[in-house]
């Protein structure tokens, strides 16, 4: 285990699904509640994270080196980069938004949440069914009665897709 | 760097560890994660969620959700401004001042009226609207009919007819002059509504009162008899009842007392009136507490608050006229909130410019101008704040079909 530490700093691997490796300094991860407490309680070295996609991986491990350099004279280039963070297509959104939960980086969750529900705020019953892949498990006749005496619920944004 | 065996060790520990972390595979199947981001959304949204499937109405429904969300959510809504009224009494006809908009108006055609008759707003409480409407042809002794409306996602529910004997007494009355009607509903206790109404009695010093409690839960109304001697009944004015912690509080005037229900004992109290001489301004509530404006001199609003255990008022903000806004010339005001704050609304005459006043700290915002007839302004002088209803926006409730 003393091959995991070089100089004075501690690294750390990071598996993502598709069994990318990420070598990162142990620091960044203690902003994650979850990895914090396995670095801590089992001096872990290398964290497979199966249920991560390299992809959303790389875009958290980007998250957490930008934040650990916020100073207070750079606030305002770090909210441009939240803003940057999260413009990406909504699966993507949502990728890493579960990720972020399971691995409780607070902070970067709350905003996660919030872009969220910006993007499906202006959005129909229908296209809201289309992002999270649900069927509507009401019956026929439950269903008609929403669309005849709200429909406006079913109007709204129809794309289901990006923005 | 890492030996393959190290690398195998470490895999072993997260495999004990991970049975901890319950596996996930989308934000739709996490139920915390998805409460977390429908609780960020404002009403209608959340509304058009809870229509997705069962799962997430039954999120939504439930009443922890809706305190959460109402704590999260600064919803302001907005205020129907009664219009115009023909002496036929049927045809009213409403401004919505949207708050959640800055101030933008919306004229109504109408409310959402399953009866397609002139439509009256009798009460606003916790989003809902409880709402009356006449046949008009029967002049001498109209049909009303009562419903209860959610204009946030246009549903509405109508109140079965009140059949029993106390109407025979009245069989020759308007029945809108002594069915007094008011709407509780406060959705983080329970997900039903009740109206209350109380059948007057006339004579002095009355003290029986015939009272009728409708209930969402079993769509019928109950029949119960309270007493009560006090000699300020005869001086409570009952159309105009304010639903404020499990209660409905009416005003009296030109009276020391007045009296409330309590809608857990289902019994008749006395409480104080903060004035004898004075009639309210404003008597309704907010954040679960109820307030009495009156004005001093014509130049100073005194918003009076009554204390939790209804012995007496305090005298809790002090509003002074300022340029812009002349307190001799009152159209209408009533209280808001909806975020931390709470705010004073008030529309002036004669150019009718509709202010909202910070009570925290006295800042105010121009909203918008109402353009009110003479006809209006002479309504709205009498009818002493009861043709203004301010609603906050509820994405929660759900009737059910109307059966007419």
């Amino acid at each position: 285990m003393a091959s995991s530490t070089t100089g004075e700093k501690k690294i750390l691997t990071l598996k993502g699904g598709d069994n990318e490796e990420f070598i990162l300094e142990e620091s960044l991860v203690l902003q994650s509640e979850l990895l914090k407490n396995m670095v801590k309680e089992e001096r872990v070295s290398s964290i497979p994270l199966p249920s991560i996609k390299s992809k959303t991986l790389v875009k958290i491990i980007e998250y957490l080196k930008k934040h650990a350099e916020l100073t207070p004279s750079n606030k305002e280039e770090f909210k441009n980069f939240e803003k940057e963070f999260v413009n990406v297509v909504l699966e993507e959104l949502l990728d890493i938004t579960v990720a972020v939960n399971y691995l409780k980086i607070n902070g970067l969750l709350e905003f996660c949440c919030q872009a969220v529900a910006d993007r499906i705020k202006d959005k129909s019953v229908e296209a809201v069914r289309k992002i999270f892949r649900i069927e509507s498990d009401f019956t026929p006749e439950e269903e008609s009665e929403f669309r005849k005496e709200t429909p406006e619920a079913f109007e709204g944004d129809l794309d289901d897709t990006t923005n | 760097m890492l030996t393959n065996k190290g690398k195998k060790r470490s895999t072993k520990t997260k495999k004990n560890s991970s049975k901890k972390v319950v596996s996930f595979a989308s934000v739709e199947g996490n139920n915390d994660l998805l409460t977390t981001i429908l609780l960020l959304l404002s009403p209608k949204p959340l509304f058009r969620c809870k229509l997705v499937c069962k799962r997430w109405q039954s999120l939504i429904s439930d009443p922890k959700f809706a305190s959460f969300w109402r704590l999260k959510t600064p919803s302001l809504g907005g205020l129907f401004v009664n219009r115009f009224w023909r002496k036929d009494n049927t045809s009213f006809k409403y401004f919505y001042i949207s708050f959640t908009d800055n101030g933008l108006i919306h004229s109504l055609k109408g409310l959402q009226n399953p009866y397609g008759e002139g439509v009256v707003i009798l009460n606003s409480c916790g989003g809902l609207l409880l709402c009356r409407t006449m046949k008009k042809e029967r002049t001498i002794n109209p049909i009303c009919k009562y419903y209860v409306s959610n204009p946030t996602t246009n549903q509405f529910i109508a109140l079965p007819e009140i059949t029993y004997y106390i109407l025979t007494q009245h069989r020759y009355g308007d029945a809108a002059d002594f069915l007094h009607m008011t709407l509780a509903f406060d959705y983080s206790v329970s997900s039903h509504f009740k109206v209350i109404h109380v059948c007057s009695d006339r004579r002095p010093r009355a003290e029986n009162f015939e009272i009728g409690i409708y209930s969402s839960e079993t769509n019928l109304w109950k029949h119960l008899t309270c007493q009560i001697s006090n000699s300020a009944v005869s001086r409570v004015d009952f159309n105009n009842g304010v639903f404020v912690n499990r209660a409905i509080f009416w005003p009296a005037y030109k009276s020391e007392t007045s009296i409330y229900f309590d809608l857990d004992t289902e019994s008749l109290h006395p409480y104080p009136m903060p004035s004898k001489r004075r009639e309210a301004m404003y008597f309704g509530s907010l954040k679960d507490r109820l307030y009495y404006i009156r004005s001093k001199k014509g130049s100073r609003l005194d918003v009076f608050e009554l204390e939790k255990d209804y012995s007496s008022w305090c005298c809790k903000y002090k509003i002074y006229e300022f340029p812009e806004m002349n307190f001799s010339q009152i159209n209408f005001l009533t209280l808001i909130s909806g975020d931390e704050n709470r705010y004073l609304v008030i529309c002036t005459q004669p150019a009718g410019m509709v202010l909202s006043i910070n009570l925290d700290d006295s800042s105010y915002t121009n909203l918008c101008k109402l353009l009110l007839r003479p006809s209006d302004i002479k309504e709205l002088s009498e009818t002493c704040g009861s043709a203004v209803h301010y609603l906050s926006e509820n994405p929660f409730w759900i009737g059910s079909r109307l059966d007419i």
